[in-house]
């Protein structure tokens, strides 16, 4: 089957589509933002432009109000000035003319008209008490030399004491009829009734409209009485501007700010040239701008409906997209989880309707592919299942077979004589026989006589590698040697192993796999050895007694006999007697050496004889061994010879009388069996050891008797009935060879054929430094003993 | 003419060493086992002692440590009498004080004599 792969299902087309929509709504968004900006920014640019010449024309019409206020009333005084010659005129004249002018003019609350030195010539006012040559705020000196120049004269302006009312003084020159300066005609003009002028001018709903003197003071306002507190606004940005910018007209752009009514407003100013004040237009900002923000509030909600718009569209459009991807998706998730019926029914010549159109021919393919597949899946599964049941009954065969094996090797082991043991890895007991378990039980025969003394019924069935241990403890540690015997992986045979009161062979071999060569246990075979021992003990005991019981009297049948053949023979007269006990003598002595050799026979394999080694000159050995049968053996016509080696040969280390009668025996043996020809000793050095050769050109050992020599009571051509007894018992050479053995030598056959005489070598150690050292030290002290014994003697 | 005296449990071999000792002419006492070996040694004194080592009672090495012990005793020569099997006996004799030993089965009794002789012959 087809693995199915998840796929995360909603998220992908919800976030396909949300992204569009958002994307969609982004670009709108964007694109209104920028032209709303756009359109505010340039619209609020024009905004300001109408907005700041409108101010301008307010204000300059203000300045003109307020300038024509001015010129009016100078004017006003001029024109009386003209029309009479009022310096000249008499007192009720001037008198008269100022009171005319105060009916003209109603701000004019006081007149005077001075001569050109300043004395007075009239004066008339609307309120007695009051006359303006007092007046401390203007200086007549400034009034006059303006007047002189014939030029009229402002004051600054000043609040009258009395009413708290602004006020201001005009003067103009009085001219002759030669337009000289004769006098002036000064009026204390109440500003008053500029506010109202002032105050009336409308600026857009609820604009303001002020005037200002250089000082900062508040000239006229709609609100007098902050006029009448003589308010000083120098503080407010735009009075500063105008207080210090001198004459500069600076009435370009607008300006927010902090206005007289402490609202932000938007505020121009135009100076007045004289006086030297300035009228200022403030219009709330809320009022300047108003078109712009209600511009700015249209260009928001035609963003929000637009986003909303945007919203909507794109929702429909990445809806429009997704939906055929959607159903795209749900079908591949079909296909994916192994249904292949499923088509995506999208026509359209659009990308998407062809991606459906591939799509599906994909799909087709796939569902082909798949079902070959399916098929071939099918098959192979099959395929498997067969080999899978060939293989499983292969192994019930195997098993089977297996499970005989193991019976068959159970039976062998159990069918074994021998004990066996087979332990693991950690010298557990995997196997053990019957006949160990009978050992270790003490259930054999062998056992039998002592089986009661000893409790081991406890014992059966749980017999394991600690008991053993613990039974053999002090006699041998059995799992180190099994230890030995897995790490080094040798076969190891421990000999005469007493247990209870049986005796053992163990014999330890590594149980070594040959898959990975590690050893994963061992097997020991138990041999019950106590029966042989016991027989063993018994021969060898009884060839020790019997030899030594027999050699007593042996040794008195000899001793006697040649007592009387030394000293009784000239006695006894008949020859026939003479002969019968020389028989006597010489059986005496045959037996005593058949005696002496199965005694030596029965030590040696008893392994009780000693060796006293010692280093010696086997040459020297071998003369005098010959000297003596030079003498002897004189009966048969045969060499004897000693054929020295041309090189002094090394000593050899052994026991010199054993190795003698090694020698002894050997040469026997060559004369024996030589009629003609002789005998011949050589010797031959070999790396630590050196050989003595024993050749004699006698019969021979036929080959198919040659396997006999060197064993127990054989004889070169033995046949029990053709046993030639006067060659002694045949144990001659067993004894040698054994002997030969223990000294760490051997003896050999080298070569023998019928009628070609034999040669017999004996091997022997030859002696270490040390060994020669203490030899000559023993040689020199030998010297001296015997150079002392000559001086004795 | 010397005084010999056997040593010998065994009345075999006594007899026929004494046999031949009396006929070369010595003068010969038995004794049957370590114990009287070493009493006779005393009272006999003789020159020389054949001491077997297998006996009764007091075997030959102990008879032989007491008499190199005694004063009186410890100047006789002892020559010790064995057989093969006891060879190392012999030989441990040697080192106590005994100047020779002889395997009985290995020498006919005229040749014990002779090595007797000889072995008295320095001292006469």
């Amino acid at each position: 089957m087809l693995e199915t792969n998840k796929i995360p299902k909603q998220t992908s087309s919800k976030k396909l589509s949300s992204i569009l929509t958002l994307a969609f709504l982004q670009i709108s968004v964007l694109i209104l933002v920028v032209s709303v900006s756009f359109d505010t920014f340039f619209n609020f640019q024009t905004q300001q432009k109408s907005l700041a010449a409108q101010q301008r024309l307010v204000a300059q019409q203000a300045a003109d109000t307020v300038e024509n206020f001015i010129d009016e009333k100078v004017n006003i005084l001029d024109t009386a000035t003209q029309f009479t010659n009022l310096t000249n005129a008499t007192n009720e004249e001037q008198h008269l003319v100022l009171q005319k002018l105060f009916g003209i003019e109603p701000s004019f609350r006081q007149l005077v008209i001075l001569d050109t030195s300043g004395n007075l010539l009239s004066a008339s006012s609307r309120v007695s008490n009051y006359a303006l040559e007092k007046n401390s705020i203007y200086s007549k000196e400034e009034l006059l030399t303006s007047i002189k120049k014939d030029k009229y004269y402002l004051s600054p302006v000043f609040v009258d004491q009395g009413t708290g009312e602004p006020k201001i003084i005009i003067a103009v020159p009085i001219k002759n009829v030669f337009k000289e300066v004769t006098g002036t005609l000064a009026a204390e003009v109440n500003l008053k009734f500029m506010w109202d002028l002032v105050g009336n001018i409308q600026v857009g709903k609820s604009g303001v409209v002020y005037v200002v003197n250089k000082s900062g003071d508040l000239l006229a306002f709609r609100d007098t009485a902050r006029v009448l507190k003589r308010e000083n606004l120098e503080k407010l940005p735009e009075v500063t501007e105008f207080i210090q910018t001198g004459d500069k007209d600076i009435i370009e752009g607008i300006n927010i700010s902090k206005g007289i009514l402490n609202t932000n407003v938007v505020s121009t100013f135009v100076r007045l040239g004289n006086p030297d004040w300035a009228v200022f237009v403030e219009l709330p900002v809320l009022e300047a701008y108003e078109s712009i923000i209600q511009l700015f509030i249209v260009s928001v909600l035609i963003i929000v409906f637009s986003s909303l718009l945007a919203i909507v569209a794109g929702y429909y459009l990445s809806k429009k997209i997704t939906q055929p991807l959607t159903l795209l998706i749900d079908v591949a998730e079909k296909i994916s989880s192994g249904d292949f019926s499923k088509r995506v029914d999208l026509i359209g010549a659009n990308e998407i309707g062809r991606l459906a159109t591939v799509f599906n021919a994909m799909t087709g393919k796939l569902q082909e592919l798949y079902s070959g597949l399916e098929q071939k899946v099918r098959e192979k599964t099959a395929e498997l299942q067969k080999e899978k049941e060939s293989v499983e009954q292969k192994i019930v065969e195997r098993t089977q077979q297996l499970s005989y094996e193991q019976d068959r090797l159970r039976a062998s082991i159990n069918s074994l004589s021998l004990g066996y043991i087979m332990t693991g890895p950690d010298n557990q007991i995997i196997l053990i026989n019957t006949a160990a378990e009978n050992i270790i039980t003490l259930n054999t025969p062998t056992a039998h006589p002592a089986q009661q003394a000893i409790d081991v019924t406890a014992l059966r069935g749980k017999i394991d590698m600690n008991y053993l241990q613990h039974a053999l403890n002090e006699k041998i540690d059995l799992i180190a040697q099994m230890e030995e015997a897995k790490t080094k992986k040798v076969n190891i045979i421990l000999k005469d192993i007493p247990y209870k009161m049986l005796f053992l062979n163990l014999f330890i071999t590594p149980v070594v796999s040959k898959q990975t060569n590690t050893t994963i246990g061992v097997v020991i075979i138990i041999e019950d050895i106590t029966e042989r021992k016991v027989t063993d003990r018994s021969r060898d005991e009884f060839f020790s007694i019997a030899s030594h019981e027999l050699r007593t009297p042996l040794t008195a049948i000899r001793g006697n006999s040649s007592l009387i053949i030394d000293y009784y023979m000239s006695k006894i007269p008949d020859p026939e007697m003479k002969s019968i006990l020389t028989d006597i003598h010489e059986s005496s002595l045959r037996l005593i050496n058949i005696v002496n050799d199965f005694l030596d026979m029965s030590r040696l394999e008893q392994g009780r004889i000693q060796y006293e080694s010692e280093a010696f000159d086997i040459i020297k050995l071998c003369e005098d061994v010959l000297k003596e049968y030079d003498v002897s053996g004189s009966r048969k016509k045969i060499y004897l010879r000693m054929d020295r080696p041309a090189e002094q040969s090394p000593l050899v280390y052994a026991d010199r009388e054993r190795v003698r009668q090694v020698i002894v025996n050997l040469v026997g043996n060559a004369i024996k069996f030589t009629e003609q020809g002789g005998v011949s000793l050589s010797v031959q050095v070999e790396p630590n050891h050196l050989k003595l050769f024993v050749t004699d050109t006698g019969g021979g050992i036929p080959v198919e008797n040659q396997g006999l020599l060197f064993r127990k009571f054989q004889q070169a051509e033995s046949n029990i009935l053709t046993r030639d007894n006067t060659k002694g018992t045949g144990l001659g050479l067993y004894i040698s060879r054994l002997m030969m053995k223990d000294m760490g030598g051997d003896i050999e056959l080298v070569k023998s054929a019928s009628g070609q005489g034999a040669t017999f070598s004996a091997t022997m150690p030859t002696a270490t430094k040390s060994q020669i050292d203490e030899y000559e030290a023993k040689a020199k002290i030998a010297a001296e003993k015997a150079v002392q014994k000559g001086i004795q003697q | 003419m010397s005084k010999i005296l056997i040593v010998e449990d065994d009345p075999l071999m006594s007899r026929m060493y004494k046999r031949v000792l009396e006929m070369e002419g010595f003068t010969v006492e038995l004794a049957l086992d370590g114990t009287e070996g070493y009493e006779k040694a005393e009272t006999f004194a003789p020159e020389l002692i054949l001491l077997d080592v297998m006996m009764p009672k007091m075997n030959g090495l102990q008879t032989l440590e007491k008499l190199k012990l005694n004063p009186q005793t410890a100047h006789i020569r002892v020559v010790m009498l064995t057989n093969l099997a006891n060879k190392a006996d012999a030989k441990a004799a040697l080192e106590k004080g005994a100047i020779q030993y002889l395997i009985k089965s290995e020498y006919d009794p005229k040749q014990v004599v002779q090595i007797l002789k000889q072995l008295l012959q320095p001292q006469q």
